[in-house]
């Protein structure tokens, strides 16, 4: 009776229906609300890793003008600044880009989307969010039927990728200076007697600090001789400038250079000018020692240093006659010999002409045909067998044919000894160890003379590679005892600046560092002499860095040049200028400034 | 008296006035409550992202404008406060605020930190929610730039 009138009665039906409906209705309003409220999180995480990846990028940058390239410090201020953003990461969801790999493996494995830094290094930052462990979204999936807890609960992810831009600029300051010695000693520059050194520029003296390090450091410049005197710009020391009082206290000896008055100025150096503890650089010590270095521009080629007839041949014209040595594939110049030819037969050989420049100087004979007067001659058969060395010099003739210097050989010297005067065409002379005429470069007569080119010569000063006396243990100097030279580097049209073009512009006399040393008045013949009663002209860098530059007596040198050397002594009237040196010149700075920016680059 | 009363509890005649009467002021709070919810988000995300948009600015110009906190770097910031927002007037007052100190971060640098503090108008009486939170709705970006 009951149960039948309950069936039928319709009161209170919406109360039934609202009770069934209402748990689906909630459940999907909360599902909808909190849906909204992943995605207003997902936008949270992003600006929370965006500021993150910001703040480490500025702490690496930071860094790496810090000069701590390594430094990982980033990731904990990555860390940090997640954390003052609502959301706390491991260290291991900050990582670095660079352009030789990433540290990114964890943030990877959370998050398997590629990392786009098109433009590394980057920062990146991770965040993530497992929705399925908030209680808003259990709260909003339970309790609910089977259908209802299959919707997935995703994790949400942000990331952020900062890019650095790194920008390098190079600032270049050209040296004031041309002269630099690099002996730790208080006569590192030494002026005798009346000598007085003219220097259109400022004198550096570096030896303790940068080069030949040791102390006490006491690189200062010494007067010997109430006469001597320099005329600089500024006097740079190693050493402190007390060390050199006499030239800080007593204005007999030090002048500032002048455009009116020099030789002769009469204006004190002063205090200012003066320049104490102060290092200097050898700016081309890099570059020099490469240039000795296996297959480096100042290492000579083979050449033949001597002939000897094998097969005389037959059908050649008599006289005295120039042979050509054949190419036989190792050879960009084969050697020249002369000859006498008798009855048409190859009967002595009088010298080499030109050594060549061999990769290998062959060890078998090799045949050889008549260039006389520029042309192929008749004849056939001779050959020659050939031994390898440095070249003789021969001065102005071999035999009786005339002869002038070749470039790009190897010499054992090159003496003038009162030949008249010889000209250098322009190249690479290279004078390895020196022989019994002359170590090296030399010069005397009153009446001898050496130029060059306009376009300019290199001598490059190195050792021989046989034995002996002048073998591997002697090493090419200069000695100009008397008459004039006159000699330009390429680059400086024997004017007063250079064009950096080639390796070797504005180099005159390049010693190989290799070269023994020691100072000037114990050790004479590590002296580099310029002498003479003329007028010398240099135009170029003459480099002796463990040898000293000596000029002597009443000789005059100018011209656009500086030294660099172990010792400077001084006597004469030289004139220097720093316009002919190579780079930046002596005392010159080379800075490097590397920049970084971050522009937005987020993934 | 007693008989009209008896009347009336057993009469089913407008039952269904009544009980809309009773479940309809909960139906009401209920759905505009929702709607209060859903607007209330997306307010909150408009706030977040106009602190983002003024953090950014203020990086991008930390080596120009915003080298220092300048009149025309909080012009710039609150403008580009204003452009995420699409509303030209969000900035009005005191709701958009940028500093720029020394980080409290152990690591040091300079930082910006830049907060949105703008009042949200429910639907409903602000009254009827001042139990849960205040109406106010704030995002802050701190960043370092140096």
């Amino acid at each position: 009776m009951i149960t039948r009138s309950l069936r039928t009665c319709s009161a209170g039906a919406v109360a039934v229906m609202t009770a069934l409906t209402l748990p689906v209705l909630l459940g999907f309003t909360s599902l909808g609300i909190e849906v909204g409220h992943w995605y207003l999180t997902q936008r949270v995480m992003q600006g929370a890793a965006d500021a993150s990846a910001i703040s480490a990028a500025a702490q690496w940058i930071a860094d790496q003008e810090a000069g701590s390239t390594s430094s990982t410090t980033y990731q904990t201020v990555g860390v940090n600044f997640a954390s003052y953003n609502g959301y706390t990461i491991p260290t291991s969801n900050v990582c670095l880009v660079s352009s030789s790999g990433n540290n990114c493996a964890s943030v990877l494995a959370l998050d398997s989307r590629s990392i786009v830094c098109t433009s590394p290094p980057c920062v990146v930052v991770e965040i993530t969010q497992n929705t399925a462990l908030w209680p808003t979204t259990q709260a909003s999936l339970e309790p609910g039927p089977a259908g209802v807890q299959s919707i997935p609960t995703p994790t949400l992810r942000a990331r952020s990728v900062v890019s650095m831009n790194v920008t390098t600029s190079t600032t270049t300051t050209n040296g004031a200076d041309c002269i630099l010695s690099l002996a730790n000693a208080t006569n590192s520059v030494t002026v005798e007697g009346g000598g007085d050194l003219v220097a259109r520029c400022g004198v550096a003296i570096d030896g303790g600090l940068d080069q030949n390090p040791s102390t006490p450091v006491i690189g200062g410049i010494t007067f010997n001789g109430s006469g001597a005197k320099t005329e600089v710009t500024s006097l740079v020391m190693s050493g402190n400038y007390t060390e050199s009082a006499e030239c800080a206290t007593n204005a007999q000896h030090c002048y500032l250079w002048s455009a009116t008055q020099s030789p002769g100025s009469t204006t004190s150096l002063p205090v200012s000018a003066f320049f104490g503890n102060t290092a200097t650089q050898d700016p081309y010590a890099a570059t020099v020692a490469a240039m000795f270095q296996t297959g480096g521009i100042g290492v000579p080629p083979e050449g033949v240093a001597g002939v000897t007839l094998n097969q005389p041949g037959s059908g050649y014209t008599n006289g005295t006659r120039l042979f050509q040595l054949q190419n036989t594939g190792n050879t960009t110049a084969p050697a020249e010999v002369v000859v006498t030819v008798t009855g048409g037969k190859v009967t002595a050989v009088v010298g080499v002409f030109d050594p060549g420049v061999y990769t290998s100087v062959p060890g078998a004979s090799v045949a050889a045909s008549d260039i006389t007067n520029g042309t192929t001659n008749p004849g056939s058969g001779a050959n020659f067998k050939l031994t390898e060395g440095c070249f003789a010099f021969p001065g102005t003739a071999v035999g009786s044919m005339a002869w002038t210097p070749i470039p790009g050989r190897k010499y054992c010297s090159i003496y003038n000894h009162g030949q008249g005067n010889i000209n250098f065409p322009t190249g690479n002379y290279y004078i390895a160890g020196g022989d019994s005429n002359c170590v090296g470069l030399c010069q005397s007569g009153n009446n001898a003379g050496m130029t060059s080119d306009v376009a300019g010569v290199t001598f490059f000063l190195t050792d021989g590679e046989g034995t002996g006396t002048y073998g591997i243990n002697s090493y090419a100097q200069v000695s100009i005892q008397s008459g004039t030279v006159n000699f330009c580097s390429p680059g400086t049209s024997c004017g007063t600046t250079c064009t950096n073009s080639i390796s070797t512009s504005c180099m005159l006399f390049i010693q190989n560092p290799a070269a023994p040393g020691g100072p000037p008045t114990t050790i004479k013949r590590y002296n580099n002499i310029v002498n003479g009663n003329g007028k010398n002209t240099l135009a170029g860098l003459v480099y002796l860095p463990k040898q000293t530059f000596n000029t002597v007596g009443t000789s005059s040198i100018g011209g656009c040049f500086g030294v660099i050397a172990y010792y400077v002594d001084i006597g004469g009237t030289p004139t220097f200028s720093n316009g002919c040196l190579p780079g930046n010149g002596i005392g010159g700075t080379t800075t490097t400034v590397t920049k970084y920016s971050t522009p937005f680059l987020f993934q | 008296m007693t008989r009209t009363l008896l009347r009336l509890f057993v009469c089913t005649k407008a039952s269904a006035a009544v009980e809309a009467a009773i479940f309809l002021p909960v139906f009401l709070v209920f759905t505009f409550g929702v709607a209060d919810l859903g607007a209330g988000m997306f307010t909150r995300m408009t706030v977040n992202a106009a602190a983002q948009s003024g953090a950014a600015y203020a990086v991008i110009s930390s080596s120009s404008t915003c080298a220092s906190m300048s009149a025309a770097c909080l012009s710039g910031i609150e403008q580009a406060m204003d452009d995420a927002t699409g509303n030209s007037s969000f900035c009005t007052g005191a709701v958009c605020s940028a500093s720029f100190t020394s980080c409290a971060d152990p690591d040091g640098g300079i930082c910006f930190t830049v907060s949105a503090n703008y009042p949200y108008t429910p639907i409903l009486p602000s009254a009827l929610y001042a139990w849960a939170q205040s109406s106010t709705l704030s995002s802050t970006v701190t960043v370092r730039v140096k």
